[in-house]
């Protein structure tokens, strides 16, 4: 097969950073890495430079976005609060693309409930969430729904095959970064090498 | 609509890059997957992997899964449980070995 001239696209992932979403988080970066994508995240920013900035940077360098919703709860510490970031960033991903004349940028909403989106944010009416129901094979089922990659689409048990790599992995790489949380910016790029590898391997 | 993806499909060298992880670091991450992996053809490999799965489970989904983790699992307990009812106390050890050692005289 010939191999297209276009780097490698990647894909900013506009997720919670909580242990409930870790399981998530893994799969995430498993289904976008067996599309042949790289995930970005905020999580890399460790520079003093201003956050914001680097965010915008950041999606300023991905081709696609996918902004998960699914944590529109209050938190548990007080003061109650819910959480403001990711809608943010999706209005930053939006705005972004609406400014391009001509590269492209796609982003994506994710939800885990039905219809919720359209209470919670209803400036969105008229973009469908890809429903994952808050589970890893829906997850999967929805970045089918989302990509396409035409001679080297990968299919849902591939994407589990290096779900399994990541969590048999990830062990080891706490222990090397010294860390208990996966949400660590040496961690996430571990992972996303992992991850990468293993895609490259198993999906023909 | 799906986004069509044309660009090429990332490896871990190119995911290095973009992330900014060593070259040195990529080959160790690289080599944690190799010995899961091996150097067997990857078409093969999968196609085995798929079709031990499907033997083992009923979801096809999870065929995989099973056997690369709940089956070495499931073995693991099997085999001590095995263990744990074939094994014989000191007391009874000795006893048998008297009788056997009776029986010879």
């Amino acid at each position: 097969m010939a191999k297209s001239q276009k780097p490698a696209a990647e894909v900013f992932l506009n997720i919670p950073y909580d242990q409930k979403f870790e399981r998530l988080f893994l799969a995430f970066i498993s289904g976008i890495s067996a599309f042949g994508l790289v995930p970005r995240a905020t999580l890399e920013i460790t520079t003093s430079s201003r956050r914001l900035d680097r965010i915008l940077s950041l999606i300023r360098d991905c081709q696609y976005s996918i902004h998960d919703l699914s944590r529109v709860e209050l938190d548990g510490r007080a003061p109650r609060t819910p959480r403001f970031n990711m809608p943010f960033e999706l209005g930053l991903s939006v705005a972004h693309q609406k400014a391009l004349s001509g590269k492209k940028h796609e982003w994506f909403v994710c939800e885990s409930r039905n219809f919720r989106l359209s209470k919670s944010l209803s400036d969105l009416n008229g973009t469908d969430p890809f429903i994952h129901d808050g589970t890893i094979a829906g997850l999967f089922r929805e970045l089918c729904n989302m990509f396409r990659r035409p001679g080297r689409q990968p299919s849902v048990q591939q994407m589990w095959s290096i779900y399994w790599e990541l969590r048999r992995n990830l062990p080891v790489v706490l222990r090397q970064a010294g860390g208990k949380s996966a949400y660590r910016a040496r961690v996430f790029k571990d992972l996303c090498v992992i991850a990468s590898a293993t895609a490259d391997k198993i999906v023909p | 609509m799906k986004a069509r993806i044309d660009a090429r499909f990332a490896t871990a060298k190119e995911t290095a890059n973009v992330l900014g992880v060593p070259f040195s670091r990529m080959k160790k991450l690289v080599s944690l997957t190799h010995s899961t992996f091996g150097d067997e053809p990857v078409a093969r490999w999968h196609a085995f992997k798929t079709q031990q799965g499907k033997n083992s489970s009923k979801n096809p989904h999870l065929g995989f899964v099973s056997v690369h983790f709940k089956a070495s699992d499931s073995k693991d307990k099997s085999s001590s449980k095995k263990r744990r009812a074939t094994k014989k106390s000191a007391s009874r050890k000795r006893h048998a070995r008297g009788k056997v050692t009776k029986a010879s005289r």
